[in-house]
């Protein structure tokens, strides 16, 4: 059998050489394992031995064949190799010597692996390239046939889109067979187009498809061209508001230079819904950033040859303005001890957030908001392609109310179209403001005319806000939209009337509710305070002291 | 199942769209989105006793049908990272949809998300019955209660979630107001605002109500059961449960009274001291009710706030600008301050102050 001939009966021990000609014969055929990639693979199969000795006795190490296996096929990446300790040793254990029992016994290691795979998966997706490569060592035909089976299984389960046309040339009958496994409904996920977000759909794959961020773009062209084998890229810091586009080209310019397959050895993406405090910069960034990669990386998918892929990995820190100051203060050392083999990304809203010592360290990228036209356009093409029927005043006012955000317009966009696809006629303004959480202009004009109107007792401008909170508004939405009104002369009456004066006392109010909202206070009694005010404002037109007065409060 | 043991507002919650009996419009919608192809993220706003909730258990039913209603509770513990802390969290399940409330855990929702949200969204359902599944059967649904209550940082944690899982998973989202919520997770959602039933919504459902318990309510009662609910239709059908009970037979007279909390009673009574006289003495009287009140848990804004309604409504128009400035100011200082009681007597006092003077004046003018 083919893991025999591999590994014949060489100790673990033994030293790297042996070991590693046993490894180059597995490998199928030399394709995907640089030597370099090897020579590493063999240190860290060594490290694995020490490690795994410590605790027992039992020298017989050199028996257990799909340890090797797994061993070689993690190569670069220590941290994947010691949390695959446990499942070689389950399959070690009922693992058979004679040759006799090979079928029956081996079948049931082999399940116990993919349980043991499973199990991990669900616990760390990390495994999920350890099973890419186990995966692809057993695909020469010579391997036994339960390994193909169930490795094929887990296989489709974790990378559907990829190798599913493969499998169905090889085993036709597989793809039934796979549907019958309660792993169908992920299965049948991967044709899922339809049920994605736009968001994500539509997210540029590459970096030029970055849109109206020049200047971002040509300086990443520039690093993604040239630093082909000589890895010329700094650190780097995007800020700026949300929805322009700083994740999507943090995605675009790894995935230029790596390539989908290198994607997940090469690159360590963190969101805030991952744990980051200090323990984690510590332990698992500092992990990776210390492994060292070759160049070009193994691959079996002629992906060196498309993409530059350069000596070093990258660590995305999206929403870095959610680490503690404490994690980035030891994030500090880490990215300049280490900036020969990994490049960091530190993705923010707001760059005050990020302590001076790692601004400095990185190259920093403002992203603005996305010009009026340029959303438009964009806007335009999802429309056409998912056939939204919108025109192009709402478009605009849609594209007004998302203050730059092309994520929020996208979603909105979305939300409107899934909600009203049932009925006939194009999108209209009162349906986006609907689903977007707005306050329909009714809402605003009526509060603005009781507001204003001289001569309202106060319970009846208590009686406008009470039916607006019972309708159940936000209200800091409204306070933000009558704001804005109040810097137009085409608002309502109410606001038409006031002289500068006037307006300049409610701003100061609005800004103190907003305030006390963003405290978490009661809405309905901070709407009390702004109504009654802003209708005694109304009131006084010429009357500077009194304006005056109810603005120092 | 004993349908006699629960209570009317739990025993009459339609379970489907076709029994909702108000906002059409709404439901109208909703109806479409789910028999469409594939839903978005919900989020459900509005005061409370609108019917959120109960809006969301239809959507569940529209998408899932049956198999929603077999609902278990699932009590999960699990640790974060190698401290020996461990994170407690009761969740309502069925086969396709998990709710629970993940500011319960208070200070430790942040960890809720990230560990166990992330955890469900990952994965999806399994489907074993039917060979034919649709995409919105094989969605896992993830219904969160009281989203605004959630800290900023487990709201932060929340918003890659739902993009790069939205393969497998919807949240459905229920908050009171939507001012808390971040903006970047409302702009990943569908908004749906659900605004309180109006007064004669609630008079018909009360009636529907009693057609079927048997009970006669007269047409007078039930105007009074919908004005004194302040169009909260949960408030309404518990205080017509309570009228009846208190009554006792089946016949109720059109003056039955109308229970209302105790906490209510004591509020409303605190409101009337304080405007009757101001003095030393009169502060310590309502500084008792107000320290009772405490003492049976009633939220301290929810006195506040209960407080200022009942002194708007007996204090003259002219003085009532200044009050609510008052009430902003003071309920300010209870929202970031840490012990109640202190804000809610330097209310009293204050208010106590500016109400004296107030008179005073008005006495000077008359003379």
């Amino acid at each position: 059998m083919y893991t025999n001939r591999v590994m014949g009966d060489r100790a673990w021990g033994c030293g790297g050489e042996r070991w590693l000609r046993g490894a180059r014969d597995a490998s199928c055929g030399g394709a995907h394992a640089a030597p370099a990639a090897l020579c590493k693979c063999a240190s860290a199969a060594k490290e694995w031995n020490r490690a795994h000795c410590r605790g027992s006795q039992s020298c017989d190490i050199g028996q257990k064949k799909k340890t090797v296996f797994v061993c070689c096929t993690l190569g670069y990446n220590t941290v994947n190799l010691f949390m695959s300790v446990p499942m070689p040793r389950a399959i070690t254990a009922s693992s058979p010597r004679k040759k006799k029992q090979k079928g029956t016994k081996q079948k049931k290691s082999v399940t116990l692996l993919i349980t043991l795979i499973r199990t991990r998966v669900s616990i760390s997706s990390r495994l999920q390239p350890v099973l890419a490569r186990v995966r692809c060592l057993c695909w020469r035909p010579s391997c036994c046939a339960i390994w193909r089976e169930s490795l094929d299984l887990s296989f489709i389960l974790l990378y559907p889109d990829l190798h599913s046309d493969r499998l169905r040339r090889l085993r036709p009958s597989l793809g039934t067979q796979a549907t019958s496994t309660p792993q169908r409904s992920r299965l049948a996920m991967a044709d899922r187009e339809g049920s994605q977000l736009w968001v994500e759909k539509y997210r540029p794959r590459k970096i030029t498809d970055v849109t109206h961020q020049d200047q971002v773009v040509s300086t990443l062209q520039r690093a993604v061209t040239e630093s082909a084998g000589r890895g010329e890229l700094p650190h780097l810091l995007f800020y700026g508001p949300p929805g322009t586009g700083k994740t999507s080209t943090a995605l675009a310019l790894v995935r230029d230079l790596f390539g989908v397959q290198n994607l997940r050895a090469r690159v360590l993406e963190l969101n805030a819904s991952d744990e980051r405090g200090i323990k984690v910069v510590r332990d698992k960034i500092k992990t990776f950033a210390q492994t060292t990669v070759s160049n070009p990386v193994p691959a079996k998918h002629g992906d060196t040859r498309k993409y530059p892929c350069p000596a070093f990995k990258v660590v995305i820190l999206d929403e870095a303005d959610a680490i503690t100051i404490d994690a980035q203060t030891a994030l500090r050392r880490t990215m300049e001890a280490h900036s020969k083999v990994t490049r960091f990304i530190l993705i923010c809203n707001y760059i005050s957030r990020i302590i001076g010592p790692l601004t400095s360290r990185c190259a920093k990228f403002r992203f603005n908001s996305i010009p009026m036209h340029a959303m438009m356009g964009h806007l335009k093409g999802i429309a056409k392609r998912e056939g939204v029927d919108i025109a192009d005043d709402t478009l605009r006012s849609l594209i007004e109310t998302s203050e730059g955000d092309l994520r929020k317009a996208i979603n909105t966009m979305q939300s409107a179209h899934r909600m009203h696809s049932m009925t006939k006629g194009s999108l209209d303004m009162d349906m986006i403001s609907a689903v977007a959480c707005l306050i329909p202009p009714r809402v605003l004009d009526m509060f603005d005319a009781k507001t204003a109107e001289v001569g309202l007792t106060n319970s009846e401008v208590r009686k406008v806000v009470d039916e607006i909170v019972m309708d159940g508004y936000s209200v800091s939405q409204l306070l933000s939209q009558y704001g804005d009104r109040l810097l137009k002369d085409d608002g309502c009456d109410g606001i038409r009337d006031m002289n500068d004066l006037q307006r300049s006392a409610v701003a100061v109010i609005l800004a103190d509710a907003e305030k006390g909202l963003n405290d978490g206070c009661d809405e309905k009694l901070q709407l009390y305070n702004v109504a009654s005010k802003i209708s005694r404002i109304a009131g006084m037109k010429d009357n500077v002291e009194g304006l005056l007065k109810i603005q120092a409060i | 199942m004993a349908s006699d043991s629960l209570l009317w507002v739990d025993k009459y919650r339609p379970s489907s769209f076709d029994e909702l009996s108000f906002h059409e419009d709404l439901t109208k919608r909703l109806r479409n989105l789910c028999s469409s192809n594939d839903i978005p993220h919900l989020l459900f706003y509005g005061p409370s006793g609108a019917g959120k909730r109960t809006r969301a258990g239809c959507v569940l039913k529209a998408l899932f049908g049956p198999r929603a209603d077999k609902k278990k509770v699932v009590h999960r513990v699990f640790k974060v990272g190698e401290s020996s802390k461990q994170v407690e969290v009761t969740t309502v399940a069925s086969s396709h949809h998990v709710e629970f409330n993940p500011s319960e855990s208070g200070n430790n929702d942040r960890l809720v998300v990230q560990e166990l949200i992330k955890d469900m969204a990952s994965f999806a359902p399994i489907d074993m019955t039917s060979s034919n599944v649709s995409i919105k059967k094989s969605l896992k649904v993830i219904v969160l209660h009281e989203v605004d209550q959630m800290s900023r940082l487990a709201q932060q944690a929340l918003r890659r979630t739902m993009e790069k899982y939205s393969r497998t998973c919807r949240i459905i989202m229920i908050a009171e107001s939507v001012t808390r919520v971040l903006e970047p997770l409302r702009s990943r959602c569908l908004g749906i605002r659900v605004g309180l039933p109006t007064e004669g919504h609630i008079q018909s459902v009360l009636s529907g109500i009693a057609k079927r318990e048997g009970v006669s309510l007269p047409e007078p009662l039930s105007k009074r059961l919908a004005q004194q609910s302040s169009r909260n239709l949960r408030r309404a059908i518990l205080q017509f449960e309570a009228t009846r009970v208190s009554v006792g037979g089946l016949d109720l007279p059109p003056g039955a009274p109308i229970m209302r909390g105790d906490w209510e009673y004591a509020c409303n009574d605190a409101a009337i001291l304080m405007t009757r006289s101001q003095s030393a003495q009169q502060l310590v009287h309502v500084r008792k009710r107000l320290q009772e009140l405490l003492a049976h848990a009633i939220p301290p804004d929810v006195i506040l706030r209960r407080l200022v309604e009942n002194i708007l409504n007996i204090a003259d128009d002219e003085i009532c600008p200044e009050i609510c400035q008052l009430s902003a100011k003071f309920d300010r200082n209870l929202t970031n301050g840490t012990k109640p009681i202190f804000h809610l007597e330097a209310f009293a006092a204050r208010f106590m102050q500016v109400y004296a003077q107030f008179l005073r004046s008005q006495a000077v003018m008359l003379d």
